[in-house]
């Protein structure tokens, strides 16, 4: 991400870029992922040069064009530029028919992240002390549009730390400067906080494995986090993604400072009574990836 | 050869998209491109082959 980069010029820079590797490579299929401003630009750009575009993790809807912005613009916007949409679950599905897809054209195929998971997990289990810590909160804030949010937020955190020394909170923080700025600004010296730059992939995971409590803004690490029966706080207004509400694992707690700590304070204390390890990996086959990739060779072949 | 060609851009499509690319190079071998926009930069990725790698102890 460039300091200040505008979405519009963002949104320019990887069109033409899109546009020179369509030219260079001539691709008769373009795979892209979810609902980032590259996934809109791949779909757009492929749509201009009249190449089919598969569109992974596709039909997650909040039914708010703003919000989250601008990623419930870019995920629907895509859905008619699409010629196949794999979509997580039934319920995405039913979300793209509802949009007038056809359903041949829809595959359900899991999530991806699973499969990720699974490349890496093995390592991770070789490390030593991987059940769940006590006491171990890890929180990942990001969002763009809301700033205002993320303090409210962080200041909930802060207000749990100091009341709560016994709790470790890691924050692998955004690469986003504004982003870290506010992370610095609110929890820095205190020392049951502990900041750090992002961390690889297969490290991150293993620090999810290991917390008691995870509170994020990210539907990813919602996601993930989820996927190990982990208990999660997801810090927005509301949410696309249903990975793990049913399970009650998930709650959705706003973006004000009293209902972080509440819903920390009480997440904790409750996860005390129980039985420390709740880990649950499931096993899924076969694999998101293997569909996908069965469809494509199917179109290309 | 039929060319497919594999968009990413954040870390979060690296990591979603890294099985996807490895299950269609079984598939298709070299005719699968996996290109970055370099929409964020300074994020750590894992590549595929990476992720693939620290699966086999």
């Amino acid at each position: 991400m460039r300091p200040g980069q505008s979405l519009t010029r963002l949104t320019a820079r990887l069109l033409v870029k899109l546009e020179n590797h369509f030219n260079h490579h001539c691709p008769d299929l373009v795979l892209a992922h979810g609902d980032t401003t590259t996934c809109f630009a791949a779909a757009l750009s492929s749509f201009y040069k009249q190449i089919p575009f598969y569109h992974v993790e596709a039909g997650l809807r909040s039914h708010k064009l703003n919000s989250p912005y601008p990623e419930e613009f870019n995920r629907q916007s895509v859905t008619p530029m699409a010629r196949h949409h794999f979509a997580p679950t039934e319920l995405e599905k039913e979300n793209l028919i509802k949009d007038g897809i056809s359903p041949h054209l829809i595959t359900i195929t899991g999530s991806t992240v699973h499969d990720a998971i699974h490349l890496i997990k093995n390592r991770n289990k070789n490390e030593t002390g991987l059940g769940t810590q006590r006491s171990l909160v890890v929180v990942t804030l990001h969002r763009r549009e809301a700033n205002l949010s993320i303090t409210q937020t962080l200041a909930g955190i802060r207000a749990t730390a100091e009341s709560r020394p016994e709790v470790v909170f890691v924050c692998p923080m955004h690469p986003n400067p504004s982003v870290q700025k506010a992370f610095k600004e609110l929890l820095g010296n205190q020392k049951n906080i502990v900041l750090t730059n992002p961390l690889p992939y297969p490290e991150f995971i293993s620090l999810l494995m290991k917390a008691q409590l995870v509170v994020t803004d990210s539907g990813g690490v919602q996601e993930e986090a989820a996927y190990f029966g982990k208990n999660v706080l997801v810090a927005r207004g509301e949410t696309e993604r249903r990975d793990g509400f049913s399970s009650g694992l998930v709650k959705l707690i706003g973006v004000t400072a009293e209902s972080t700590q509440r819903f920390i304070t009480e997440t904790l204390d409750e996860s005390n009574l129980k039985k420390p390890d709740n880990q649950t990996i499931h096993d899924q086959s076969p694999s998101a990836s293997s569909i996908i990739a069965d469809v494509v060779e199917r179109n290309v072949g | 050869m039929k060319i497919v060609s594999i968009i990413i851009g954040t870390r979060p499509e690296a990591i979603k998209m890294a099985p996807v690319y490895l299950a269609l190079k079984e598939r298709l071998g070299d005719s699968v491109k996996l290109i970055s926009t370099g929409q964020h930069r300074e994020l750590l990725w894992p590549s595929p082959e990476r992720l693939q790698c620290t699966s086999r102890p």
